[in-house]
């Protein structure tokens, strides 16, 4: 037997999948939760052989749960996703995650993934592999992004420059050169397109 | 004029963007040359008027160097502020209490002191002035007045240009290298502003293109979506209806609402994919990336004319690879090249056969395999005791437009 958690905040796709994996005979459903939070604290609590998490989830993220899970016990952690963006994929695999399947996937592919991933091996599904592959590359420097970063909630340049220890001329002249690049008027426009294309 | 429509039409934005870059810095270096060319005359003026002073040319000589390097620092400033909006700038008194305007100040006041001319003096300084970004409108009302204060000083100082007896006169030479100093610089800035505003205007044209392209699309996915609920409602509605009586045609009809489901998700996955697409070079950046963050170690070498590579051959290969490697696990190394040789591209993706990692594991290679072959090329696979490795080759050109 299989011992399988299930975490996913919309409660119509959670009790459907959990109900479809119970006719396995091999599956067991041992936990639902509905949060990130939640399904850390019933992973500790019920050691499960193998955690199937919703990526977007209110609070900790589906990627961050299965870190926080893999630190404390030996489960093995699959995410499950509506929509992967690029850096998602990336993200999820220095985790550790051992698993990435699209939602779109029938209740009896994913207990084989199940299976698969709770005998030892890895599934990343193909699709999300071809959506990171075609994903466009930033073009800005590490350090570029790295002053995006530090100011996407609207911090001033003195702000910025003080938190990454760099002069307010050298910022400047990074935020020159990003917006430069991206043809863009301000620095707000320019941390709004970074975050929507998972560059930061 | 037509002829030149046509030419800048199909100019790519990637030539359009250095287009700009080079006419920024042919700005910044004719207002450079204009300066030591200025600077020059009068020199020359200092060193064949009768007293010479060599005092005076030494002094002349180490405010000028003092001048030009604060004027480039300003100038470099300047282009920098030209990007970001006006929150981001240095504040105001920020911008004029700065030391290359304090060390330009006392240059421009240094070379005039040493020509002995009030003229130098003041058209420097208004100079070093206007190469400080001032608030909108403020610098041009600025060199009007400076420009008039600049005539009536030629005007006073212009018997002191004369050169001895032999006759000849810098009057007219200072008419240009003096009085009109102020009015070149910040007319130059004003053509640079210009640029950068056309280029900002350029990358919003292509912004606004893209946002088109998704509108249509999102249009059609309207389409796509609305055809495929109403089938699905219908079939699920028929379902319900006989589910008591005909359990088994109910069944039949479930099942055709779930295959158009799976037509729906077929068609909206083709209609993104139409929409995505990157060049061949970052589709292997990605790869190794992504590679990388599965804990392998990633060699990467792609020829730098590899954006000419036909994408949508090579792209599958590299997509089914890298997907292989990335589910069976295991493994330490990867090694990704694209080259070019002669009439063909070669793609060669290896890795180490350790515990079950195998590149060609997938039956997708196959299909690659055949479709590789329409094109006129070839896939080979090598399996060695370390090494499994793939080699795609194609002819240069070929497209797999036919083949789909």
């Amino acid at each position: 037997m299989i011992r399988v958690l299930i975490a996913d905040d919309e409660d119509m796709i959670r009790s459907a999948l959990a109900a479809l994996l119970r006719l396995e005979d091999d599956l067991e459903v041992i936990a639902e939760c509905r949060d990130g939070e939640s399904a850390v604290e019933q992973a500790l609590a019920l050691r499960p052989d193998v955690c199937l998490l919703d990526l977007e989830m209110p609070g900790i993220d589906g990627v961050e749960a299965a870190a926080r899970i893999r630190q404390r016990v030996p489960a093995r952690c699959v995410v499950v996703t509506r929509h992967a963006r690029p850096g998602v994929l990336r993200r999820a695999l220095s985790a550790g995650v051992d698993g990435f399947v699209p939602k779109s996937r029938r209740a009896d592919d994913v207990a084989a993934v199940i299976r698969e991933v709770a005998a030892g091996r890895r599934y990343v599904d193909p699709e999300i592999a071809a959506d990171a592959l075609s994903d466009e590359r930033s073009p800005l420097t590490d350090r570029e992004l790295d002053v995006l970063r530090a100011g996407a909630r609207g911090e001033t340049v003195a702000q910025i420059a003080a938190s990454l220890h760099l002069s307010a001329g050298t910022v400047r002249n990074h935020v020159s050169s990003v917006l430069g690049k991206l043809g863009l008027a301000t620095r707000q426009q320019a941390a709004i397109l970074a975050r929507e294309r998972g560059w930061i | 004029m037509s002829e030149l429509e046509t030419r800048a039409a199909p100019a790519a934005p990637a030539a359009l963007a250095r287009n700009v870059t080079a006419t920024s810095w042919y700005i910044a270096v004719s207002v450079v040359i204009f300066l030591i060319a200025a600077i020059g005359v009068w020199g020359l003026w200092l060193v064949v008027r009768p007293p010479r002073s060599t005092v005076a040319v030494i002094v002349f000589a180490a405010a000028s160097v003092l001048l030009l390097l604060s004027a480039v620092v300003l100038l470099a400033r300047y282009r920098v502020d030209g990007d970001v909006d006006d929150a981001e700038r240095p504040a105001r008194w920020r911008r004029f209490s700065s030391w290359p305007v304090v060390v330009g100040i006392l240059g421009s006041l240094a070379l005039g002191a040493a020509s002995m001319s009030v003229l130098l003096g003041a058209a420097l300084l208004a100079t070093i002035l206007c190469l400080v970004r001032w608030g909108p409108g403020l610098r041009w009302r600025g060199v009007v007045l400076a420009e008039l204060l600049l005539v009536v000083l030629w005007f006073l100082e212009r018997s002191r240009y004369d050169i001895g007896e032999q006759g000849g006169s810098f009057a007219p030479l200072f008419a240009v290298f003096g009085v009109s100093l102020p009015a070149m610089i910040a007319l130059s800035l004003w053509s640079w502003d210009v640029v950068l505003e056309l280029n900002r205007a350029r990358a919003t044209e292509a912004r606004l293109a893209a946002t088109q392209e998704r509108l249509r699309l999102a249009g059609e996915l309207h389409d796509l979506q609305g055809h495929h609920l109403q089938v699905i409602a219908l079939q699920l509605e028929l379902a319900e209806r006989m589910i008591a009586r005909h359990p088994d045609a109910a069944a039949d009809r479930i099942r055709l609402a779930r295959a158009s489901v799976d037509e729906a998700r077929t068609g909206t996955r083709e209609l993104a994919g139409r929409f995505r697409g990157v060049p061949l070079p970052d589709e292997l950046a990605n790869a190794a990336d992504l590679l990388r963050a599965a804990g392998l170690r990633v060699a990467l070498d792609v020829t730098a004319e590899a954006t000419d590579a036909p994408a949508d051959v090579l792209g599958p290969v590299v997509r089914e690879c890298t997907t292989n490697v990335l589910k069976h696990g295991g493994g330490g190394w990867a090694e990704l090249s694209l080259h070019r040789d002669g009439r063909f591209w070669r793609l060669v993706v290896a890795n180490d056969p350790g515990a079950g990692s195998s590149l060609g594991a997938g039956a997708g290679l196959e299909g690659i395999a055949h479709r590789v072959g329409v094109g006129g090329g070839d896939l080979r696979t090598q399996r060695g005791d370390d090494r499994f490795e793939i080699t795609v080759e194609v002819p240069v050109g070929a497209t797999a437009g036919r083949v789909r």
